[in-house]
């Protein structure tokens, strides 16, 4: 079975926190290496990311010592979308207000926290290898 | 004519030269301008570096400082025009006439462009504004017919310039403070229609509610169009009918008529949308040069190609898009 659809199956039966380690890890990673620079406004805020179509939930907080994985305090922004379109957004392949009037793209919670978000993913030039990240099964 | 673009950042601004924008239009991180959101917009270095990068490809930079200065704070207005002098803008984009005297005075080489937010909609208020402060062009609010455009070109020296494509609002532009009934804030103070503080989505079963400070102002279905929070064009219950009360959202497309705009003299089409994302303007530039060429090159033979209005369509707020004023054959 395919990796994505072993996920579909599984995600959301999978508890918030499991997925939400590696996934901090994850932005720790590429913020060290300098492939995310958040802006200072992110610092201290709270976050969560719902993948729609795979039934998964991730939570981190952005703090001073780097990304980390948010457990017990509620997020203050949640953003809900299917894998290809957080994908897109993150290549910068899509526009987050088309996917918003389309409803592709969810915003609960604090919309300016969210604006913040994707202004500075607009105005961040992407490195080479995500422009080749797919999203096929 | 000019194809003008939007940009709300550097790589806005990169994308737009990179599709066939001959400028584009920014403006500062603060009130200055009328799209003052949170994280968007250059601090003075992105300008610089935006400005070079333009130049050095023989395009221009316009700097929208389109919103009217306020009481005591009008040294913030007057060091964004400084500013624009400083770094080479190729125009300012001003609305407010004290602000044009301001440019006039302290820099009298720097080309004064009359903003939409100006809201100068005939020809006597363009020559006023020629006359006093030397504009050499005017942003013409989106009420005008075609035929009234053509009037009106034909009256006045000054250059003019309308919208092309992008989001419609109430076209109180410049007046408009529908917003600051709900939040206290409006274009003309803060730079914004609905600051993202005051907005909340709620969704739940797939119904989703947009409030602006807790005013219920709009209530999607599932699956239907979104549109930008703002109350001009929130749906609400007028004697038992629940509907769109001022507008509906929607974009103005413009390329249909693009020979008739080449044919008339206008100088320049404006993209609106500095509030979204290079990608947006990447696809809707490059749109409309492939259109804005054809129509240059055969007016007669011009048909705007199915692909082009749908990959605008796709881009379009609540995604439908209409000619607005354009084609009203009333006045």
């Amino acid at each position: 079975m395919k990796p994505l659809v072993l996920l579909r199956r599984i995600g959301p039966h999978i508890p918030v926190p499991l997925p939400s380690l590696p996934f901090s890890l994850g932005l720790e990673l590429a913020r060290r290496q300098r492939w995310l620079q958040p802006p200072d406004e992110l610092q201290g805020r709270r976050f969560a990311l719902r993948i729609t179509d795979l039934g998964l939930c991730v939570r981190f907080a952005y703090t001073a010592r780097g990304f980390r994985p948010l457990l017990g305090e509620k997020e203050e922004l949640e953003l809900s979308a299917a894998l290809a379109d957080f994908i897109a957004l993150l290549r910068g392949t899509a526009d987050a207000d088309t996917l918003f009037f389309q409803r592709k793209l969810g915003i609960r919670g604090d919309t300016e926290l969210g604006l913040i978000v994707k202004n500075w993913l607009d105005a961040s030039e992407r490195p080479a290898w995500l422009q080749r990240l797919s999203t096929q099964d | 004519m000019e194809l003008i673009a939007p940009a709300g950042s550097l790589a806005a601004l990169k994308a737009a030269l990179k599709s066939g924008a001959d400028a584009v239009y920014l403006g500062l991180k603060n009130a200055t301008n009328a799209r003052n959101f949170a994280g968007l917009n250059f601090s003075e270095a992105d300008i610089r570096s935006g400005v070079e990068l333009a130049h050095s490809q023989g395009k221009k930079v316009l700097f929208a400082i389109n919103t009217f200065p306020q009481a005591g704070r009008s040294a913030e207005w007057r060091a964004a025009v400084d500013a624009a002098a400083r770094l080479d803008a190729d125009a300012v984009i001003l609305a407010d006439p004290g602000l044009m005297a301001y440019a006039c005075d302290r820099h009298p080489d720097l080309r004064l462009h009359l903003s939409v937010q100006g809201s100068a909609t005939h020809v006597d208020a363009i020559e006023l504004m020629r006359e006093q402060f030397n504009i050499q062009r005017a942003v013409l609010p989106r009420v005008l017919t075609l035929t009234e455009i053509e009037k009106l070109i034909r009256q006045t020296t000054v250059e003019i310039e309308v919208f092309g494509f992008g989001s419609l609002c109430v076209m109180a532009e410049g007046r408009c403070l529908l917003s600051s009934f709900a939040t206290g804030d409006s274009p003309n103070n803060k730079g914004v229609c609905s600051p993202a503080h005051a907005v909340r989505w709620e969704e739940r079963e797939q119904i989703m509610d947009a409030r602006l400070n807790g005013i219920l102002i709009d209530r999607y279905a599932a699956g239907e169009s979104a549109s930008y929070p703002t109350l001009c064009k929130g749906r609400f219950d007028v004697e038992g009918d629940i509907d769109y009360v001022l507008e509906e959202p929607t974009s103005l497309n413009a390329v249909p008529m693009l020979p008739r705009l080449v044919e008339m003299g206008v100088a320049a089409l404006k993209v609106e949308g500095r509030q979204r994302s290079p990608r947006y303007v990447e696809e809707v530039i490059k749109v409309l040069r492939k259109a804005l060429d054809a129509a240059e090159a055969n007016p007669q033979r011009y048909a705007a190609k199915p692909e082009w209005l749908s990959a605008l369509a796709r881009h379009a707020e609540g995604t439908q898009v209409t000619q607005g004023a354009l084609e009203r054959s009333w006045k």
